[in-house]
């Protein structure tokens, strides 16, 4: 049952073997009519690949030409996996130097590119070259990195490729190996199986090869003699059917060795010498000098002293190949740039974070920069902004003040064209008295020179007669100046600015006197406009203690506006309509609360009503106002009846109403206390 | 020959009593007085045949001279009187307004009584 696995086995090699054969077949094949750049590379790469067991030195060639390839292609990826096949192809071929060289290069390319399935690969075949050298510390180190970074990349990568499926079977043959090799059997037997397990299941023929002699191996060390065989045996028949001359080497010594252990020195010695020719055939230097070691052993043991001396040469023109003082000394300098490489990646690593380090300094500064540079802007802007604020201030002020100006220039125009009004009505008021006084006085001049001739020739009663109608002229005539002296008086108060003393007043006076100059001013503007008046004075009133400018510019307020009304009605009203005005003075006794000042007492009131157009309902509230006039632009000021408010309330702590209905009537209510 | 004289100043009626004395004494005019002109229409309206002529001021309150002189010319085509205004208000629009009206003359106050006497002769005659 046994043997014919084992053939069953033997089949499969030999087959395996074929198509490897046949592969590199097409492969050639593929490469010659290659017509894409795209294509030789692939065509290459698969042969560094099948060419590296049978035969290392063209796999090195075709590496070489596959990486220039990739270089060209700007391919990495590629030229790191030929840089690790040229590694893998020096190591088997016992050049530790150049294989460890292209391992650091594919690594670096591996490392820029943060592939870690190649990391691991070049980890791997590191360790596995650190193995062979004996360098166990060392494999293990890599090996142990390998683990690490194969574990958690395998567990979230899907595996595809033969290199990446591969990984794991080939990490514990080789950390296996390395127990191996330190006789700690035990753990060697666990991450052996482990490997043997995984390249059966899947049909890994290389790792199978390998791992059948690594067992033999533990079971020589256990002391097994037939299974140490068994797997030895098929180790030889997979290394030859895979045409992997080393691995049949090797695996010769090893079967050398169990003889050996066995006491079967011929067999032993049978085994060494080819384990010999098979390595120095396939230049496998490491191998020569091993199987030579063995032999020289061997026979030294036997006291073939002859035959001892020459496997010694042979060991030792092999070892002084792999170990000349040139190979030394590269292989120290290789270890002292590896070091200087990871040193100078810790430099660049440090570089790196002081760099960003200070980057990131900057960026801070340039953050505090900007910060200080908005909280700069900001109070700049909030400076500005208080400027602009005090200069709006300073403006508005100025503006405040132009406007108290305006309304004080305001308040004396209006003041002034009032007067204005007047001056036609003052003139006409002052012609009539002067007519009577020029007239009477030249007929009294003309009665004066009748009487001299009636006294000399006349009676004497008619010289009393004329004398009679003399008095009375003159008394006229006195009459008629008063009176004008009086209009003029009551002119120049009217335009006399600033006088505000209260004096006692004939209010009955006052309102006749005003109502004159309005009714005369109104005329002398509108020739057509006349209005009859009828005035109730109560005839016992008091004098009263006002300003009689400023009072008599409130009645001659009212009086205008009354005429006004009247005559904007006129312009509408039916034929039969009798312009009327009523004025109305007296006393009038107030209760506290209705009282204008808040004391109970008496009052005198003066009444102006109309019976013109009225006010409406939505315009009463703003009669009083400033600068409101329903009369058209450029008529009135505006300021008339709000001047009049502010004189008899804020003057005179007097009040004054309206009363209207539009279209019939308005009446206005001064109130004044005694 | 009889003169209405119309004015609202009552001083009016002395003056020209005086003034005209001689003329009144020797029964040359016959003045009348009204204090409106609704007064020297309802005059006019009793006394038509009897004036002659009319003075009377303009600015006056009610009835205006100028109204009044309207409802004259209106009211009495038939003989027409004279009618002569005298105003305070001299200026030439008021003047324009009187004589298109239908004035016969238009005199300034202070009245000029010598002037008047000039005219009253001139319309007599």
């Amino acid at each position: 049952m046994k043997k014919a696995l084992l053939f069953f086995l033997l089949l499969c090699v030999v087959a395996h073997c074929k198509a490897q054969r046949k592969h590199i077949d097409t492969l050639r094949l593929a490469l010659r009519n290659a017509k894409t750049d795209s294509d030789r590379l692939n065509a290459l790469t698969g042969l560094s690949h099948d060419y590296f067991i049978p035969n290392p030195d063209s796999s090195i060639i075709f590496s070489q030409q596959a990486y220039d390839l990739a270089a060209k292609l700007n391919k990495p990826l590629r030229q790191g996996r030929m840089l690790s096949n040229m590694g893998n192809a020096y190591a088997t071929m016992g050049d530790y130097v150049k294989g460890m060289q292209y391992y650091f290069r594919a690594l670096m390319v591996y490392e820029q590119l943060n592939d870690i399935s190649g990391i691991v690969t070049v980890y791997n075949n590191i360790g596995s070259t650190d193995v062979q050298e004996g360098n166990y510390k060392d494999a293990l180190t890599y090996l142990d990195s390998a683990v690490n970074k194969w574990r958690p990349y395998a567990a979230t990568h899907k595996l595809i490729r033969l290199v990446d499926r591969t990984q794991n079977a080939v990490l514990n043959m080789n950390i296996g190996e390395c127990f191996l090799y330190t006789g700690k059997i035990d753990s060697a037997a666990y991450y052996l199986n482990l490997c043997y397990a995984d390249a059966k299941k899947n049909n890994f023929t290389e790792e199978i090869d390998n791992v059948e002699r690594d067992l033999g191996e533990v079971e020589i060390s256990r002391g097994n003699k037939a299974a140490a065989l068994k797997h030895l045996l098929t180790a030889v028949a997979v290394a030859k059917s895979i045409d992997d001359v080393e691995m049949l080497s090797i695996t010769y010594l090893s079967t050398s060795k169990l003889y050996h252990k066995f006491k079967q020195q011929d067999s032993a010695e049978a085994y060494a010498w080819k384990a010999l020719k098979t390595a120095s055939d396939g230049k496998y230097e490491q191998d020569v000098l091993n199987a030579g070691k063995v032999l020289y052993t061997d026979y030294d043991e036997d006291n073939d002293v002859a035959d001892a001396y020459k496997y010694f040469k042979l060991a030792t023109a092999a070892k002084d190949s792999l170990y000349s003082q040139d190979r030394l000394k590269q292989l120290l300098s290789m270890d002292f740039e590896e070091k200087n490489r990871k040193q100078e990646i810790a430099e660049a690593q440090l570089r790196y974070r002081e760099e960003v380090r200070m980057w990131a300094l900057m960026a801070g500064l340039a953050v505090l920069l900007l910060l200080v540079l908005l909280f700069w802007r900001n109070a700049r802007n909030r400076k500005q902004a208080n400027l602009l604020l005090l200069r709006q201030k300073e403006e508005i002020e100025a503006a405040l003040e132009q406007l108290q100006l305006t309304q004080k220039q305001l308040i004396q125009s209006e003041k002034m064209a009032s007067l204005g009004e007047l001056t036609a009505g003052v003139a006409h008021e002052i012609q009539n008295p002067l007519n009577f006084v020029n007239n009477f006085s030249e007929v009294n001049i003309e009665l004066i020179s009748e009487m001299q001739t009636e006294l000399e020739t006349g009676t004497k009663e008619e010289v009393i007669d004329i004398l009679e109608d003399i008095k009375q002229n003159l008394e006229k005539i006195s009459h008629h100046g008063k009176r004008a002296e009086g209009i003029v008086k009551g002119m120049l108060q009217h335009s006399r600015a600033g006088n505000d003393t209260k004096e006692p007043t004939d209010i009955n006076k006052l309102v006749d006197e005003y109502l004159r100059l309005a009714y005369h001013g109104l005329r002398a503007r509108d020739k057509s406009f006349n209005a009859e008046w009828v005035m109730h004075f109560a005839e016992d009133l008091p004098l009263v203690n006002v300003v009689p400018q400023d009072i008599g510019r409130v009645l001659l307020n009212l009086f205008t506006n009354a005429f006004y009304a009247i005559q904007q009605k006129q312009k509408t009203a039916p034929a039969g309509y009798k312009p009327l005005l009523e004025l109305t003075t007296g006393i009038i006794t107030h209760a506290a609360a209705k009282s204008p000042g808040g004391k109970a007492g008496k009052y005198l009131q003066v009444k102006v009503m109309d019976n013109g157009n009225g006010i409406p309902d939505n315009i009463k509230e703003k009669i009083m106002q400033p600068f409101f006039t329903t009369k058209p632009t450029g008529e009135g000021t505006g300021l008339g009846l709000s001047m009049s408010y502010d004189i008899v309330v804020k003057g005179h702590g007097g009040n004054i109403e309206v009363l209207s209905k539009e279209n019939e009537y308005t009446e206005f209510t001064v109130t004044l206390p005694l | 020959m009889k003169i209405l004289v119309v004015d609202d100043e009552a001083d009016v009626q002395p003056l020209f009593v005086q003034r005209f004395r001689k003329e009144i004494k020797s029964g040359e005019y016959d003045f009348s007085f009204a204090l409106s002109g609704e007064e020297a229409l309802s005059f006019l309206h009793d006394h038509h045949s009897e004036v002659v002529l009319i003075l009377s001021d303009i600015n006056m309150p009610g009835m205006t001279g100028i109204e009044l002189l309207a409802r004259i010319r209106h009211d009495y085509e038939k003989p027409p009187p004279v009618v002569m205004m005298i105003t305070a208000y001299g200026d030439e629009e008021n003047r324009t307004q009187a004589m298109q009206k239908g004035a016969n003359e238009f005199l300034t106050k202070p009245l000029d009584f010598t002037l008047l006497k000039e005219k009253l002769h001139t319309f007599i005659n």
